[in-house]
């Protein structure tokens, strides 16, 4: 009975996604972003906490009708919760330079994973970034608008961004 | 005069918010947005994507760049990311572009009424001092590629080395942290931990607040490392539904954040979390995964300390076993 309830309120709170699997990702996503967006320090923690607080409401019973402004209110009185506890936020040294130069090897993974990318995802990468004043006139090209390319290209960079975490954590 | 579309001062709404300069009406209307419209959440993605682009190759405004580096200062890494990834598609660094070097002008041709034999003399200078020129140009961008290179080695060198520190200080760590009384300390909290759990259960057979549906593993030292033949088993019920890993890292207590892979024994990895803080005051990292995840089988548990700059650095490892 709790499982169906839990999938009934992730039906409803993606119902374009085919598989339950699908949806409890977009929804933690969803989550994991609203905390990174927020400058959390645990995004990851906090969203699973969110996480948690909806699956003891659905299993005890409550009849939540508009899923999505629950996971919000959710997500928002956590935040709240964080801010208490964190006191005023932790100023970081603004070390930028040196932070972001990254030594050879993570540029060496970057490019270990774009060549194991099919011909047709390179491509489009290497377009992409070959030409930034021409990205309007590559999407025409390709029969979309420019909103549709950055969809695509973002959906090239997780799949790289996954194998570049394995490779610079030494798993590839 | 300029026509906004609706589309325009969307994306700027988006712009801002992402870089924390919206107003709390601006905040809540686009999240309330993004969690009931996937479509909108999704350009927000790729919108994010285009700002952190636009930073790595220095095409962001510069009243822009303040409050991108305050909003994103929690997120190195995702920078750090985009610079490798331009960097690996275009072959050059994102923010030096090449500028060309000079050469300098071909003296003009002599005039006709210059005798033949100056002529050639100034025309036969005029070319040696050009491939003198060439000559210096090709050694000197071959010794800075040199330079580069040795740079970038003497990089690698030195985090090989603190890496190599750490796994030696790790190694001195593990054999004093071995001693029995605090084994048997963890033990026994671990029991009273399950104690609890069955009480509760006993108590309130049927309240959802319980929390029936998942189990608490927590890892410390007290469980045998990987090697010595011994795995932690986990009984994983039907009803459980999730699987909640708490890792003990006071030994580990100079990272910034810290990374829990997850893989059957043999295999690739199954699940991962990064960027996972410590809290408490054991301290204590926690990560919820959903039972589904983790078949029946035997596992390994990696624990990574992760720091600005430096690759993850191996901790702990567990092994455990999930039955049914």
């Amino acid at each position: 009975m709790d499982d169906d309830a839990f999938e009934e309120f992730l039906l409803r709170f993606e119902p374009q996604l085919s598989s339950s699997g699908e949806r409890y990702l977009k929804l933690r996503a969803k989550l994991v972003k609203f905390f990174q967006w927020q400058r959390c320090v645990d995004p990851d923690g906090l969203a699973d906490e969110a996480i948690a607080r909806l699956l003891n409401k659905i299993f005890g019973g409550a009849q939540i009708e508009k899923p999505w402004a629950y996971a919000n209110a959710v997500a928002q009185n956590i935040f709240k919760e964080y801010l208490r506890s964190q006191g005023r936020l932790t100023q970081l040294q603004d070390d930028w330079d040196s932070a972001v130069e990254e030594p050879g090897e993570f540029v060496e993974c970057a490019r270990h994973c774009i060549e194991q990318l099919p011909d047709d995802k390179r491509s489009l990468l290497e377009q992409y970034y070959a030409d930034e004043d021409g990205r309007e006139a590559m999407a025409r090209r390709m029969g979309t608008s420019l909103a549709g390319l950055r969809t695509r290209i973002h959906r090239v960079r997780a799949e790289i961004r996954s194998c570049y975490l394995r490779c610079i954590s030494g798993s590839v | 005069m300029i026509n906004v579309t609706v589309e325009d001062k969307q994306e700027a709404l988006m712009v801002r918010y992402l870089l924390g300069l919206a107003t709390k009406e601006e905040r809540t209307q686009v999240e309330e947005r993004y969690f009931s419209e996937s479509e909108y959440f999704d350009q927000l993605l790729t919108l994010e994507d285009s700002l952190i682009d636009d930073f790595v190759t220095g095409r962001m405004p510069v009243e822009q760049r303040s409050a991108f580096k305050e909003a994103f200062r929690m997120r190195k890494g995702d920078v750090r990311f985009a610079r490798a990834l331009i960097q690996g598609v275009t072959q050059k660094k994102p923010d030096a572009p090449i500028t060309a070097g000079f050469v300098n002008p071909i003296p003009a041709q002599r005039s006709l009424r210059r005798t033949l034999s100056e002529s050639r003399f100034s025309l036969a200078i005029a070319i040696a001092a050009l491939v003198l020129l060439a000559i210096s140009l090709a050694l000197a961008y071959r010794s800075q590629l040199l330079r580069n290179r040795l740079s970038d080695s003497e990089a690698v060198l030195s985090q090989l080395k603190e890496q190599n520190d750490d796994a030696q200080e790790r190694l001195r760590q593990e054999q004093s942290l071995r001693e029995s009384s605090a084994r048997e300390l963890e033990i026994e909290r671990n029991k009273r931990i399950a104690a609890d759990s069955r009480l509760q259960k006993i108590e309130r057979p049927d309240s959802p607040d319980a929390f029936s549906d998942v189990v608490s593993v927590v890892l410390s030292a007290a469980f045998i490392p990987r090697g010595t033949g011994i795995a932690r088993e986990i009984r994983v019920a039907e009803n459980i539904r999730w699987l909640r890993f708490e890792v003990f890292v006071k030994r580990f207590s100079k990272y910034e954040s810290y990374r829990i892979s997850i893989k059957p024994a043999g295999q690739k990895t199954a699940v991962e979390r990064t960027s996972l803080q410590a809290a408490g005051a054991a301290p204590t990292v926690v990560t919820t995964i959903p039972a589904k995840e983790l078949k029946p089988g035997d596992y390994i548990l990696t624990l990574y300390g992760e720091k600005t700059g430096l690759e993850p650095a191996e901790l702990e490892r567990y092994s455990f076993r999930i039955t049914n």
